[in-house]
């Protein structure tokens, strides 16, 4: 009965996250952190991913007209099907689906696009520079360089984006839609985002772990179906997603949880571990989300072994909250092999109001 | 591997239409303008266009959208394409019986899907473009400030409504409307939802107009879809909302049901970002994977409402996709093919939605909606036998029972939809 609800398993992944190293490997504590995120963070520190070499799946070319948003997904979804053995080498299309999350992405190709266009100087606008400024051409370019001729979507819902992803793969392959599906998010600093936010918080007060830090990155996991064989591996099944109604996160957050746990026959005593990108400041709505752990902390205990991804991923959109799925899994793989099942949780609450719960089982 | 605790396939009721078009607010001025075959295209109001391929779209009327909002006491809402999803969704839900506050009550779980290629692009680009024409621009801009992403449409539309269900928003370029619908009746047929509230809505703005003027997808002229001389669109503007039910639920209610959800499919290309394929054979896989989603009789398809842009390749791959799965040479009765870009323009993510609310109608009415701006068929699309592409003048009657809705996007998307007719 368990196994059917849990009938996804993650068959690789990859991530590419500025100043943390193999947090996927395993649990880490929050003080062998680098101490670039380690750090309390200053209001808008920026986290810029280092210069990555030569993307092994396009040209020097292509790269270079592609920039570096698409170039990161294509180099990304790359690396998540070649660790899951999926890596189609010899240039034939597969079905193989592909589901982004990203919500900020885009903006970079915008900014230089809007040059031209303001200076009437239209000649200068030369195709694929156009394609470049709607957000799904990641999607697109990772269906042409690895050959995907399946579902490809893209959601933009702020945070929850990356995380919705995941969850919107495990929906395809519960349906019967797909047999493999690459999904994650992804985004790529700009000056325009930067900007925006810098606008959004000019009547705030810049207190200490006020805006975080402003990251960029990607986390893309390859889900297929799980088999009854697969048993040292970690599978995923049960999600939920809505609006937070509330303004109290605290009071809002631990019920919605319990009815989740309820809803699919687990109970507080069966989570192992959370994985948890709850942004740690006080957001638009009022909503203060550093109340998530302690709101948490009150309904069970012993308290379950909670990954903060947020720590390790900053404020990176749609990237942190797919890199919550990746960190649950690596955490619930390391979980002693015994009779008794293991279950996890990754939990995103996102600064416009909305979460995701989604469980997990070895 | 199917779970088997989803019942497969489930059949969704559309209880609710809704649009906001160049023709006014509503279905209906929309759906007589199109059966009137009149075209909306004017010069752009938005911003200067002169200096552009074409200075020509096919625009909403803001003060009337405006002025409709403040009727219904919604002044709040600052982004545009936001504005036409609203008040299209104002229009499905009236129809479909059920007010604010059943969406709101814990009785009923709901559920929000938007579409949109470049909703608050307008909003944006002010900033986009200020930054640049103006040396002492500030992003400390109010407009700017509450309306900078895409995903404002998605907020402000659940927080009108008090959803608590899931609320997405999905962008497959030109393709988002279709995707939006799938997407609603997956939330359904996983569980997740009784009622979801479909939406795309998307706007002009200056930069995705210089865009598709770089390409050469805007016409010099007037859109021709299928025509041998036709030479792309003018963008459009406007939004197509649907109510999804479960049938449980609908039945349970005993609500409206204009027409039935079977199936959803989509594809990629993997081709090219910014065009379809040689061949359609990418493109004929999603038409085959709605049907794989269904329980359609292929031989029950009567009308396809096409993409249609009107531009040299997309016309030629749909239609050869299209004929590739649906094999309408050894049918009993042809399949109607139309598309309205020649009425409306194309209004780019809202484009599928508006699409598909006109295919409700058109099975509804049995009527197939006449191509504006077709004169002289193009060979290669007349080529395959059992389609037909009515003009005005023509024989619209649709024989069977259900519809393919098409569309396609940048970044190689291509996504149908499978529809019936009420019984």
């Amino acid at each position: 009965m368990r196994h059917e609800q849990f009938p996804v398993k993650l068959a690789g992944a990859a991530h590419l996250i500025p100043s943390v190293q193999n947090f996927i490997d395993g649990p880490i504590k929050s003080d062998e952190w680098p101490d670039a995120v380690k750090t309390p963070p200053i209001p808008l520190t920026i986290a810029k991913l280092p210069k990555l070499g030569m993307n092994p799946y396009l040209t020097q070319t292509q790269e270079a007209s592609l920039g570096r948003f698409v170039s990161l997904g294509v180099r990304a979804a790359g690396d998540a099907l070649k660790n899951a053995g999926l890596l189609n080498n010899d240039n034939e299309v597969s079905d193989v689906a592909t589901m982004i999350g990203t919500t900020r992405g885009e903006l970079s190709a915008a900014t230089g696009f809007s040059d031209p266009i303001a200076k009437r100087e239209l000649h200068r606008i030369k195709p694929p520079v156009f394609p470049l400024i709607s957000r799904n051409v990641v999607a697109g370019q990772i269906c042409i360089t690895h050959r995907l001729q399946g579902d490809s979507q893209t959601f933009s819902h702020g945070d929850l984006s990356g995380i919705y992803s995941m969850q919107r793969a495990i929906d395809m392959i519960r349906l019967g839609r797909s047999q493999v599906v690459v999904a994650g998010g992804i985004e790529i600093l700009s000056k325009v985002w930067l900007e925006s936010v810098y606008t959004q918080e000019r009547d705030e007060p810049a207190t200490e772990g006020h805006a975080g830090t402003i990251a960029e990155g990607a986390c893309f996991g390859v889900f297929c179906p799980s088999s009854l064989e697969d048993t040292n591996n970690v599978r995923f099944g049960p999600c939920e997603t809505g609006r937070i109604q509330s303004q109290d996160i605290k009071t809002a957050i631990a019920p919605l949880i319990n009815a989740f746990l309820k809803r699919h026959n687990l109970s507080w005593s069966d989570i192992t571990c959370i994985a948890h990108h709850v942004v740690s400041h006080r957001n638009r709505r009022g909503l203060e989300m550093s109340d998530f752990l302690p709101a948490v902390a009150e309904e069970t205990s012993p308290a379950p072994i909670a990954l903060d991804v947020y720590v390790s991923t900053g404020n990176s959109g749609a990237c942190g909250p797919s890199a919550t799925v990746l960190a649950l899994a690596s955490a619930l793989r390391e979980a002693p092999n015994a009779n008794v099942p293991h279950y996890g949780l990754a939990v995103t609450v996102a600064p416009n109001g909305i979460y995701l719960i989604m469980a997990a089982e070895k | 591997m199917k779970d088997k605790s989803i019942s497969h396939p489930q059949t969704i009721h559309i209880s609710g239409t809704g649009a906001v078009s160049p023709f006014g607010i509503g279905v209906e001025p929309l759906w007589k303008g199109i059966m009137a075959g009149e075209n909306c295209q004017k010069s752009i109001k938005a911003f200067p266009a002169e200096h552009y391929r074409s200075d020509q779209a096919a625009e909403v009327d803001w003060s009337e959208i405006d002025a409709a909002l403040q009727a219904l006491g919604l002044t709040g809402i600052s982004e545009h394409a936001t504005k036409l999803s609203v008040l299209a969704v104002h229009e499905a839900l009236s129809q479909a019986g059920l007010s604010l506050e059943d969406l709101r009550s814990e009785r009923i779980r709901v559920g929000l899907v938007v579409g949109s290629l470049c909703g608050s692009t307008r909003i944006q680009e002010t900033a986009w473009l200020g930054r640049v024409r103006e040396p002492k621009f500030s992003y400390k801009n109010d407009k700017y400030d509450h309306v900078s992403f895409i995903e404002t449409q998605v907020e402000q539309i659940s927080e009108w409504l008090g959803v608590s269900g899931p609320t997405l928003l999905v962008c497959t370029a030109c393709a988002s409307g279709i995707d939006a619908f799938g997407l609603g009746m997956d939330l359904l047929r996983t569980d997740q939802c009784d009622v979801v509230v479909v939406t795309s809505g998307d706007i002009l703005s200056e930069v995705v107009h210089a865009g598709f003027n770089t390409v050469f997808t805007i016409t010099k002229g007037t859109p021709r879809p299928f025509d041998t001389d036709r030479d792309g669109f003018v963008i459009g503007e406007g939004a197509g909302a649907l109510v999804l039910e479960t049938e449980v639920f609908s039945k349970a209610r005993s609500g409206p049901v204009y027409a039935i959800g079977l199936g959803y499919g989509s594809s990629n290309s993997a081709f090219h970002l910014a065009s379809p394929s040689d061949d359609g054979i990418a493109e004929a896989k999603a038409v085959q994977r709605a049907l794989n989603d269904s329980d359609c009789d292929p031989d029950d398809i009567g009308f396809v409402m096409a993409h249609g842009t009107g531009t040299s390749k997309n016309d030629t791959t749909e239609t050869a996709a299209i004929a590739q799965i649906l094999q309408p040479e050894d049918r009993e009765f042809p399949i109607l093919v139309s598309s309205i870009k020649g009425n409306i323009g194309h209004s780019m993510g809202a484009a599928g939605g508006i699409s598909l609310v006109v295919a409700i109608k058109a099975l509804n009415t049995r009527r197939a909606v006449p191509i504006a701006g077709m004169q002289n068929i193009d060979p290669e699309i007349f080529k395959h036998q059992g389609l037909r592409f009515p003009r005005y003048g023509d024989d619209l009657t649709i024989q069977g029972n259900c519809a393919l809705v098409g569309a396609f996007g940048f970044g190689g998307c291509n996504s149908t939809v499978l529809i019936k007719a009420a019984e």
